[in-house]
């Protein structure tokens, strides 16, 4: 059935005007994305929908630093990309090629998949990881934050939109790993955790985890970075992590898994990814 | 053995072309002028009544036409279960009632001019609610001072209503606690079996309209066209031949649609308004309020002798039919007559089942129909005294298996909710399934070896299988065929087709009796007005009985052929004739004629008449399918996470009509299965009310969860089967569970006696070892 | 307001309320080829191509898709000129009910328009998304191998 609180649509040609019309409607306007929250979620409260294709906000282009991935760029876009391609030596497209399903994945956007952060995002959680940065227009200029601001930030989206966002790009020394789990192939995962790892020699230099497995938006777990920090990838280390994460994560209690499952599993996951790393960058 | 032309071979899907071009051929396809549309109000509570209903704001909604509730529709009392009449379960349900007895009962209907008129105006009804305590737990369901669930008087057929006993059965055959203290083996265990649905992926669906003689046309989505028109009957208070049902294509039904669910109230409304009016449920409404698979709780205790010889089988269940009686007797008789005869060598056996009411969803028909129950318990339980024997998983089953000639006493001390049928078995090729499913999988490279992998640990399970082929004594199918001037011929007969390709292959046996080809012949279906009876798709019935009514029509055409052709080509004897290429041809004189000859001359030369002939079905036996399957699993250690790698599904249905649709039958149920065994669940609040009411948390599995699935068809002839033919289409979703659940116990050594088995609980039960 | 799609390759013009949904206004203008079931995107009964990518038209709003290629089931074949892929899924066994099968058939579609020969880990990939409760998904694969290897040697989208 059609959404019935909808009564304007808006094609705005540049992003000024859009977000002239976003704060014209004072939170009852919404960007539409992939449009796929906006349509399962039918929150009522939502009188206009604000439409970005005439503005673009597609592409994925590449510099010396970083990639900038347009907000409208869908997961299947993203993870077909061939810059994307070859990013952390494909641990990412991997990660996430899986996701969901093929119609979904064609549907869910970059930018649309961030916005919340719900723990059930694999998008937000990887992103994170991967200390992406947010690029929000305001309607005159454009503000950089990292996405860990972005969420602390709260409600910025009343009156801005989300353009682009950049991933730096890593050098040899850094290695990404992500495991989810699913009750089926195309479940929303039910716990994730990503990590990414700036070695020297073995040495974890910096790390950078995040999971999904709480509360919403999902948040790094900086604890497990600092634990991290100055140990040697290996069986030992990654013993003890599995520990400290089971440990010290918290986890959500709900219908579907409960929180020490969720917990022994964060743990697993941990464990895995870093044996993952185990033997490179030596 | 003859050769066969139309037999054995893969036809296409009669329908097929028209289903992959996207014909409008279900029963939502069409959208009549002026049609109406009801949406339904659900109950928030699991046991209350309505102390007060208003619906003036609904009704002055603008659209509205009127709201349903139990102040304004027939209070009669019936059930829900489309079976044959008289049904054997209880009298309980109401069109609408005062009393709510789930969450997701019905409250009320808004008849409005569109769909988002009656979603609206839904929102207005208010209604004040008298909060009931509440039974939630079968184990409490026949505890004294417990709610009564079902207080009314009128209710019928319940074994025990004050002690929310919907049936009962106890049957007892030889002395079962002399047999089991004689065993030198003995194993006892208790499984238990969740809420769960089949979730055909198209949901329940109603159209009604008046035709021009004002009958009431009820077209719709069901598996039983002859039962919906005798029960919307009963419940209207009106005539039987006032009412046509049409069922168009079904989008699935796996027994969800065995059910009068929607039809009586569209028809009521259409009758109130005179208009066509559409009722169709969502996701949410189907999972919560349509009919799910009983879960039961299933305690057996099985003593085998030295010898390995099974002497004593005990079989207890607590079957939950929630809120209403639907199927609750024949399910759980289904559970026991349907895997017990299995193992007849057993001395004594003993079978009680309390099947008992809660304030949950309704149980009902479910594909396999209580016997996947009965085998998740059974086969992990044979497992263990096989184990326990020393003889092993193959070797003990072989041991104790039923055979060809051979009959077990359940068959007749156990039927449809009352006495069975004696049978003796005709066709059997269970030590083959054994044999070529044991090869295919590997099982001898494999068994108790423990592959590891890192944290994850390969194992091996199996599981033998048996189902019927239709109610014996009960299930009635007719036929009608006609032949035309270009030598085709029409099949009206009212066998169900759900997608399960009955159409197509009652039309290869009718082909080949006819000596045409299946293109030959025209089939049209399930039209209460056109058609003749039959009760419908459900028991594994379809081919066994609806096929076999086809075929005796068929016979008694080629017989009036003959006749004609003895005319035509001036022979004496009608016996001496053969059908064959669309010819009738003579042995004797090898003279022929073509059909389409034969047709024009009866119809338009001489002694004209139509070529046409009907015929009934109904068998005495109910022969048995056979199935073994075996499961290659890979459990993940740390993470309780169960992979299938390989599941081989050996089959002996007799001889298989299409090989194609029997591979089709065996695969959808062994994926239905995998999700009994390892996803699918119903979770409640501690109100009762379904948390994971969409396909979003109801987990079914998708291209990506299948393992390799290996059918094997092992033919063999059942002499009272159309063509030797017998059922192929419930007994396969039998299987996964217990072969899942052997394999985990293959790999790792641990039970969880908990369907299905979720990574955390397999995870916990590791711990615990 | 107006919305112009192309569909399957005739220019329709609908007037629709801003808050339509795609699966709607198709079924609601006489496209029943387009079944419905979840509206939550998980069964995939609801396939279409907009401009030869499939989506879930349940979630997919009316508006957002102005001016776009959409292709139903009804787009690749009639019953007289059947596309490999419809002809394929009817002969080999992968059509029992046939209500997931116009969305299985656009994604298999879909799939074989960017890979000709594709794995069966693609295949199992671009379907995942089409819920089947009848078939096990065995045949349809299967199906679809077949269908990309007459759309190959037939060349040219397998129109012979
Ligand atoms: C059945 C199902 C299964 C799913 N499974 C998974 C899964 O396994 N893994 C996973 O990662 N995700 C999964 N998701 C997807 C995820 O939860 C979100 O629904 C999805 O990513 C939203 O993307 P969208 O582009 O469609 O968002 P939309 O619905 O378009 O937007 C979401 C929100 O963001 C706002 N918004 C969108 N774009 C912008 C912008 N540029 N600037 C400002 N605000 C904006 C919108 O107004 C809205 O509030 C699943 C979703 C469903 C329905
Ligand atoms: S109806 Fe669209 S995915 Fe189910
Ligand atoms: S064929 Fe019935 S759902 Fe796929």
């Amino acid at each position: 059935m059609r959404l019935t609180s909808i009564e304007q649509c808006f094609k705005p040609e540049t992003l000024s005007e859009a977000v002239t019309i976003i704060r014209d409607y004072k939170g009852k306007a919404a960007i539409v994305g992939g449009g796929l929250n906006i349509t399962t979620e039918r929150d009522e409260s939502i009188k206009a929908l604000v439409y970005l294709d005439k503005i673009g906000l597609k592409h994925i282009t590449e510099d010396e630093d970083e990639i900038r991935v347009g907000s409208r760029v869908s997961v299947n876009e993203f993870i077909n990309s061939p810059i994307i391609e070859d990013y952390l030596n494909g641990s990412v497209c991997d990660a996430i090629r899986e996701i969901s399903s093929e119609l979904l994945r064609n549907q869910m956007t970059i930018g649309g998949s961030l916005v919340k952060g719900r723990p059930f995002s694999d998008i937000a959680t990887m992103f994170l990881a991967l200390r992406a940065v947010v690029i929000m227009f305001d309607g005159e200029k454009d503000i950089r934050m990292s996405l860990d601001e972005f969420y602390d930030s709260g409600q910025l989206l009343n009156d801005m939109i989300i353009k682009e966002v950049c991933l730096r790009k890593y050098d040899s020394s850094h290695h990404f790993g992500m495991e989810r789990f699913t009750r089926t192939a195309t479940d929303i995962p039910l716990l994730n955790l990503a990590i990414l790892l700036k070695l020297d020699n073995g040495l974890i230099e910096d790390a950078s985890i995040a999971s999904g497995s709480l509360k919403s938006p999902t948040s790094r777990f900086e604890k497990g970075e600092s634990y991290l920090k100055g140990k040697k990838v290996g069986r030992e280390t990654a013993d003890d992590f599995f520990s400290y994460v089971r440990d010290n994560l918290n986890t959500l209690n709900d219908y579907r898994l409960s929180s020490e499952y969720r917990k022994e599993l964060a743990g697993v996951f941990a464990r895995r990814i870093l044996l993952g790393f185990t033997g490179v960058g030596e | 053995m003859a050769e066969y032309k139309s037999i054995g071979i893969n036809t296409e899907k009669r329908d097929a072309m028209s289903l992959v071009t996207g014909q409008p051929v279900f029963t939502d396809d069409i959208a009549l002028k002026d049609m109406l549309h009801i949406k339904m109000m659900h109950s928030p509570y699991p046991h209350a009544t309505i102390e007060e209903i208003n619906t003036e704001k609904a009704e002055g909604y603008p659209g509205v036409l009127m709201v349903l509730t139990y102040k304004n529709t027939p209070r009669v009392i019936h059930t829900t279960a489309g079976q044959g009449w008289p049904e054997p379960s209880p009298y309980d349900t109401y069109m609408f009632n005062q009393k709510m007895r789930f969450v997701g009962d019905r409250v009320a209907a808004v008849v409005a001019e569109s769909e988002e008129a009656a979603c609206e105006a839904l929102k207005l009804i208010e209604v004040k609610y008298n909060i009931l305590q509440a039974v939630l737990d079968p184990h409490d369901s026949m505890r004294d001072g417990v709610p009564v669930i079902h207080d009314e008087p009128e209710i019928k057929g319940a074994y025990d209503p004050q002690h929310n006993l919907a049936a009962n059965i106890d049957i007892e055959i030889g002395d079962i606690n002399e047999e089991l203290k004689k065993s030198a083996y003995v194993i006892e265990d208790t499984i238990r079996t969740q809420y769960v649905q089949l979730t055909p992926i198209e949901p329940h669906v109603t159209i009604s309209y008046l035709d021009e003689y004002g009958r009431i046309v009820i077209r719709t989505s069901t598996q039983v066209p002859f039962h919906v028109r005798r029960i919307v009957a009963q419940v209207l208070d009106i005539p039987v031949r006032n009412i046509r049902v049409i069922k168009p294509r079904t989008g699935g039904g796996f027994g969800t649609k065995q059910e009068i669910i929607l039809e009586d109230i569209c028809a009521y409304a259409t009758l109130k308004t005179g208009r066509p009016v559409r009722a169709i449920y969502t996701r949410e409404e189907e999972l919560m309020s349509t009919r799910t698979r009983h879960p039961m709780e299933i305690s057996l205790k099985i003593g085998a002798g030295e010898d390995g010889l099974i002497n004593a089988i005990s079989m207890h269940i607590l079957s939950n039919t929630g809120a209403y009686g639907a199927h609750g007797l024949t399910v759980a008789s289904n559970s026991g007559s349907k895997s017990l005869p299995l193992y007849n060598k057993a001395k004594a056996v003993q079978f009680r089942a309390n099947i008992v009411y809660t304030n949950l969803p309704v149980a009902g028909a479910n594909r396999g129909y209580g016997a996947p129950q009965a085998y998740a318990a059974l086969e992990q339980v044979i497992d263990e005294l096989a184990y326990k024997t020393g003889i092993g998983p193959l070797e003990f089953r072989k041991k104790n298996h039923i055979r060809t000639g051979e009959t077990s006493p359940i068959f007749k001390a156990l039927g449809e909710g009352k006495e069975g049928v004696e049978q003796y078995i005709q066709s059997c090729a269970l030590d083959e399934l054994i044999d070529r499913g044991a090869q295919e999988i590997g099982w001898y490279e494999k068994f108790g070896k423990h592959i590891r992998n890192g944290s994850k640990v390969r194992g091996v399970g199996m599981a033998m299988l048996m189902q019927g082929s239709a109610i014996p004594m009960v299930d009635m199918g007719a036929a009608t065929i006609k032949m035309n001037e270009d030598g085709s011929f029409n099949l009206m007969y009212g066998g169900t087709d759900l997608g399960t390709g009955l159409d197509t292959v009652s039309s290869q046996i009718v082909a080949e009796t006819l000596g045409v080809k299946p293109e030959d012949i025209i089939v049209y279906a399930s039209d209460t007005d056109i058609t003749p009876f039959d009760v419908g798709a459900y028991a594994s019935s379809g081919l066994y009985i609806s096929g076999s009514a086809a075929l005796k029509a068929a016979m008694a055409v080629r017989d009036q052929i003959f006749e004609v052709a003895k005319e035509l080509l001036g022979e004496v004897d009608d016996k001496n004739f053969i059908l064959e290429d669309g010819r009738v041809i003579s042995k004797a004189s090898g003279k022929s004629l073509s059909l389409s000859e034969i047709a024009h001359h009866t119809l338009y030369v001489s002694n004209q008449h139509q070529i046409i002939a009907s015929a009934s079905m109904v068998s005495p036996y109910s022969p048995p399918p056979f199935a073994v399957h075996f499961a290659e699993i890979e459990v993940d250690g740390e993470t309780g996470v169960i992979k299938p790698i390989k599941y081989v599904a050996a089959m002996d249905c007799g001889k298989p009509i299409n090989p194609e649709l029997v591979k089709g039958q065996i695969i959808g149920a062994v994926s239905e299965g995998l999700g009994y065994a390892l996803t699918e669940e119903y979770v409640f609040d501690e109100n009762g009310k379904m948390l994971n009411g969409n396909l979003t948390d109801y987990k079914i599995f998708s291209t990506r969860d299948m393992p390799e699935v290996v059918p094997i068809i092992v033919e063999t002839y059942e002499p009272t089967g159309p063509y030797g033919a017998k059922s192929a289409a419930e007994i396969n979703i039998n299987g996964p569970a217990p072969a899942i659940a052997n394999a985990l116990y293959d790999a790792i050594g641990i039970r969880v006696k908990d369907f299905p088995l979720t990574p955390e609980k397999v995870l916990r039960e590791i711990k615990n070892k | 307001m107006k919305v112009t799609y192309i569909i399957n390759g005739k220019k329709q013009e609908f007037d629709i309320s801003p808050g339509e949904i795609l699966l709607d206004l198709l079924r609601d203008n006489g496209y029943m080829e387009v079944k419905g079931d979840c509206y939550e995107g998980t069964c995939g009964a609801c396939t279409v191509l907009i401009n030869n990518v499939p989506y879930a038209s349940c979630t997919t709003l009316a508006a957002g898709v102005d001016e776009a290629e959409i292709t139903t089931v009804k787009g690749l074949g009639d019953i007289n000129n059947p596309h490999p892929v419809q002809q394929a899924f009817a002969k080999f066994g992968a059509v029992q009910c046939g209500y997931c099968t116009p969305g299985e058939i656009l994604s298999a579609y879909a799939l074989l328009l960017k890979d000709p020969d594709p794995g069966e880990e693609d295949i199992k990939r671009a379907l995942d998304g089409n819920l089947c409760r009848c078939s096990g998904y065995m045949q349809q694969i299967e199906a679809v191998k077949i269908a990309a290897k007459m759309m190959r040697e037939a060349g040219d989208n397998g129109r012979v």
